[in-house]
């Protein structure tokens, strides 16, 4: 299971939990398995994001594994000047 | 080999300062940027702005305009289409007003015209109905309730029902309770701060050559920070597929995110298209003013709680962002970023984005971050200053460090935050006297680092010199910097390396310029790719020494012998030239040279049976003719073969290998292996259908 | 409009042109004689990058006719370097790292060529006043101030061989 931490205007649309957990072994599996188990975040989601996996933040990177224990946090989707 | 390992390392040419390779271009005129590029049969476009902040585009007229001698197309909203993603829509939007202007300088009309002169007399010929509307320009102005609205229905799902029309996003960060962090605190202050949408100002305004033939190719010239982004872009806004269009990005004047988006490129291209003819469009720097992205302008409260020894309690910030005209999402970038550097048990901030009628937002400079760290900041002093602390020691006691759970979320590794803040406090210029009317000041900041997608293509050329090629523009050196990482995996003089910026016909898909991400993602990508480069050549000289691959390693710039595994002789052997010339009239007679010839074909002294025949069926020559610059016969021919030994040099005075690959930076996307990109041996001996035959970066053809 | 024929004289060689009576030097020089390393930042007179020297005087192309030129001896960017020998100035530039978009470098070595052949030692403060037409948004103009300083006292070293 891979804990998942939520910033504040998403816990809205995952029943007010700032840490969701879900079955998964990549970054893809989680964020498939976010919008399953919580749809209000979809939107979000399909928008983009980035994931913090133990402090390194990737984007798009679907394939990513996230090994066990890992911290995780989902974040905006980032952009650059 | 995981690159995600930081390990002490002596560098031998990271850290040096070569002369930039631009330099030369640069100094003398040469360097080619955006509105340098021209075209046989090249027409000059031009575009009509509105002159209205706000305005329903009832009609226009361009016949007038299209019946004027010399001009070549006159194009409008019309000449689009209308993408179906909200993102790309609004691109298109910005770049060609449909139904209503959004901003004093939003493009109407475009025309294309065999001269400056005409294109400017047709752009007074087009007529346009506008209906003026109520306009509004102030991020507070715009969330107020009654506000004129800009677009209706903009709002994401996140926004709470009830608010004006005009914002379309809200989000929230940080953790704990600051309102019990306030209550513990000696001093609290609150303040508010505004920001302007102030612009880039890169000194060379957007410039681009479009041309599209008529059958359906096309070629684009322009200044950008992204030129993939650039293709991306434009193909969804013209209907085109991407590998019909090609972007080469030129020397680029200047961006610091402005050049991230396109403003003039999808114009120039449909105008192209209309005209059959390449089209020019250079921006005034009126029209950059008046039309391309500035930053966002902002709106903040920010409150902060000290104790009187200095220790912050609690922050709190409320950011209203205004991107312009369209949605955007740059407060969660200041959300995320304004209290970063500092480790809080108590923070929150809460982010709004307002429409204006103002110019699209573009990326300017970790986009979002200066404005809400400024705020911050600024409050940070005033209670250094009412409690009578020094700035630097409050910033050291509050400082983010490894473990500190950062406000937005994540636990930062090591950030070195501290060691800068001691250096600062070390450095003479923070205690030096400061004369009458000087000040000093000091602030922290914060920025993210993303990676993001980048593909380099490595070759070494026939000399053993090497080429890279990489996919970003660059702004500030990065061509020396990704030459500099090349040089010092592959252990040859950074001379000897050129790194070019390609199109993108000639190499995968790279992210933007942007983030602070292109030494770091893109020298990730060189590195790998030199690392790819360095075991092949080690595996191809195995195959020439006929020895195992573990039993050569690369040093200095040769594949060299090397383990418990290596022949101890094969060095000794070549270093007095044996391995030198493989034609069969060259060839010591057989048994005439009987010791002569088993040093040259058989170097391991583990090697079984009869000497190894090197006839064509042998793989590695193969490899070796195939670059059909002497082949085998020049394999230690080179300056330093002799002084090296067994060392294939690269920059010997023949060429070795014919290498190419690409690597794939993002870390964690699966590596791309790429047979159609090897030498030529690997195209005839290996199974590109078949993935155990296929190469991958990782080494699989150590298997 | 009817189109004027100029003879002029760019960087030593005779130049003859045709433009429009309202067609700038700047837009002479680039498109139609192709010297496109002169810059156009702003068209008017505010940033420097197109600065060329139109008799012997620093002059922004972009406030020059076309038609002014006739008769004129002007030097450009293109002009600066002897064959493949760069100028002291240039050589500095890159040395200094006093560039990084160099989309002003041009601007700013015609600029400091100028003052240089005026006053080939220059205090800081003159050198700053001098420069104040030309604008740089990437390199900080520190670097520059330290390259224009190093190139003249390399002339000036030179000179006092020669
Ligand atoms: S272009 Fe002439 S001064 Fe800016
Ligand atoms: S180097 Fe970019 S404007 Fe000067």
């Amino acid at each position: 299971m891979v804990r998942v931490r939520l910033w504040g205007s998403l816990r809205r649309a995952a029943d007010g939990l700032e840490e969701v957990e879900v079955r998964a072994g990549s970054v893809k599996e989680m964020l498939d398995a976010l919008a399953e188990a919580h749809p209000g975040l979809a939107p979000q989601i399909a928008r983009g994001v980035s994931v913090s996996i133990d402090g390194v933040i990737y984007r798009e990177a679907w394939f990513t594994p996230i090994p066990p224990g890992a911290e995780v946090v989902l974040m905006p989707y980032m952009t650059g000047g | 080999m995981s690159l995600d390992e930081y390990s002490r390392r002596e560098f031998k040419q990271v850290g040096t300062r070569p002369r930039r390779p631009d330099g030369v271009d640069k100094v003398t005129g040469r360097a080619m940027y955006g509105a340098d590029a021209s075209a046989p049969g090249m027409l000059v476009g031009r575009i009509l702005r509105s002159p209205h902040a706000h305005a329903r585009i009832k009609a226009i007229d361009t016949a007038a305009a299209e019946a004027l001698a010399g001009v070549k197309a006159v194009i409008t909203a019309a000449d689009f289409g209308l993408p179906d993603d909200d993102f790309t829509r609004d691109v298109q939007d910005n770049c060609m007003a449909r139904g209503k202007a959004l901003y004093d300088g939003h493009a109407v009309a475009a025309v294309a015209a065999v001269d400056a002169a005409t294109a400017k007399a047709a752009l007074k010929l087009i007529r346009v109905d506008y209906e003026t509307l109520p306009h509004v320009t102030d991020v507070d102005a715009a969330m107020a309730p009654g506000a004129p609205v800009v677009q209706e229905g903009r709002a994401l799902e996140n926004v709470p029902a009830g608010m004006s029309a005009n914002v379309t996003s809200h989000c929230e960060f940080g953790h704990g309770d600051p309102a019990a962090g306030f209550a513990r605190a000696d001093r609290v202050i609150e303040r508010h701060f505004t920001t302007a949408a102030t612009h880039q100002g890169y000194i060379e305004p957007h410039a681009c050559l479009a041309s599209v033939s008529a059958d359906g190719k096309a070629d684009l010239w322009c200044c950008t920070q992204g030129h993939f982004f650039v293709r991306t872009l434009c193909s969804a806004i013209l209907g085109m597929e991407a590998s019909q269009l090609r972007v080469t990005a030129s020397e680029i004047g200047g961006g610091f995110g402005g050049k991230t988006t396109v403003f003039i490129e999808p114009v120039a291209l449909a105008l192209s298209r209309k005209a059959g003819r390449p089209v020019k469009i250079v921006m005034s720097r009126d029209e950059v003013f008046r039309a391309t992205g500035p930053t966002v302008s902002t709106s903040i409260e920010v409150k902060i709680g000290m104790t009187k020894d200095g220790r912050i309690t609690a922050g709190e910030a409320h950011l209203r962002y205004s991107g312009g005209a369209f949605p955007c999402a740059t407060v969660e970038m200041g959300g995320q970023a304004a209290f970063a550097a500092y480790d809080l048990d108590h923070v929150r901030t809460y982010g709004w984005n307002a429409l204006t009628n103002r110019p699209k937002e573009a990326a300017y400079r970790a986009p979002g971050a200066p404005q809400a760290i400024y705020a911050v900041e600024n409050v940070i002093d005033e209670l250094c200053l009412d409690l009578g602390l020094d700035p630097l020691e409050v910033r050291l006691k509050n400082a983010a460090t490894k473990g500190t759970k950062s406000s937005y979320g994540p636990t930062f590794p090591a950030i070195g935050l501290v060691a800068t803040l001691e250096a600062a406090k070390a450095h003479p210029h923070y205690t030096a006297p400061l004369a009458e009317g000087q000040g000093r000041g000091l602030s922290c900041g914060f920025w993210f680092n993303f990676g993001g997608n980048s593909c380099v293509s490595l070759n070494v050329n026939t000399d053993g010199t090497v080429g890279v090629t990489e996919g970003n523009p660059d702004i500030g050196g990065s061509r020396a910097s990704i030459s500099l990482m090349a040089a010092e995996e592959l252990g040859i003089p950074y001379e000897r390396i050129r790194t070019i910026v390609a199109d993108t016909a000639s190499l995968g898909y790279n992210d933007v310029t942007d983030g602070s991400r292109v030494t770091f993602a893109v020298g990730l990508a060189t590195i790998k790719a030199a690392r790819a480069a360095i075991r092949l050549m080690c595996e191809r000289a195995a195959k020439i020494w006929g020895i195992e691959a573990d039993a050569v390693e690369w040093k200095d710039g040769a594949a060299v012998p090397a383990g418990p595994n290596a022949p101890a002789d094969v060095a000794r052997r070549d270093r007095r030239g044996l391995v030198r010339d493989r034609r069969p009239d060259r060839r010591p007679p057989r048994g005439q040279c009987r010791r002569r010839r088993r040093q040259l074909w058989r170097p391991s002294g583990r090697c079984r049976g009869r000497p190894r025949d090197r006839g064509d069926q042998d793989p590695a020559l193969h490899d070796l003719s195939g670059c059909r610059q002497g082949g085998a016969s020049r394999l230690c021919r080179g300056p330093d073969a002799g002084r090296r030994g067994a060392g294939h040099r690269l920059g010997a005075e023949r060429g070795i290998y014919l290498w190419r690959r690409r690597a794939v930076a993002e870390r964690g996307l699966s590596r791309l292996p790429h047979p159609g990109r090897l030498g030529p041996a690997e195209d005839r001996h290996g199974d590109p259908g078949n993935p155990q035959s296929r190469p991958s970066l990782r080494g699989a053809r150590r298997r | 409009m009817k189109s004027l024929q100029v003879s002029t004289t760019i960087n030593g060689d005779a130049a003859e042109f045709l433009c429009a009576p309202d067609e700038t030097l700047l837009d002479v020089l680039r498109n139609r004689l192709g010297l496109t390393g002169a810059k156009e930042g702003c068209g008017t007179g505010d940033c420097g990058a197109c600065s060329v020297m139109l008799n012997g005087r620093l002059v922004c192309s972009c406030l020059v006719l076309g038609a002014e030129a006739e008769g004129a001896e002007i030097a450009t960017i293109e002009g600066l370097a002897e064959g493949d020998v760069l100028h002291p100035l240039q050589q500095a530039f890159i040395d200094h790292a006093a560039l990084q978009c160099g989309v002003c470098t041009p601007g700013i070595l015609v600029a400091a060529k100028a003052l240089l052949d005026r006053d080939p030692d220059p205090s800081d403060e003159a050198l700053r006043y001098w420069l104040a037409g030309n604008l740089c948004r990437c390199t900080g103009y520190d670097k520059i101030i330290a390259a224009v300083q190093a190139a003249a006292a390399e002339m000036r070293g030179a000179r006092d061989v020669a």
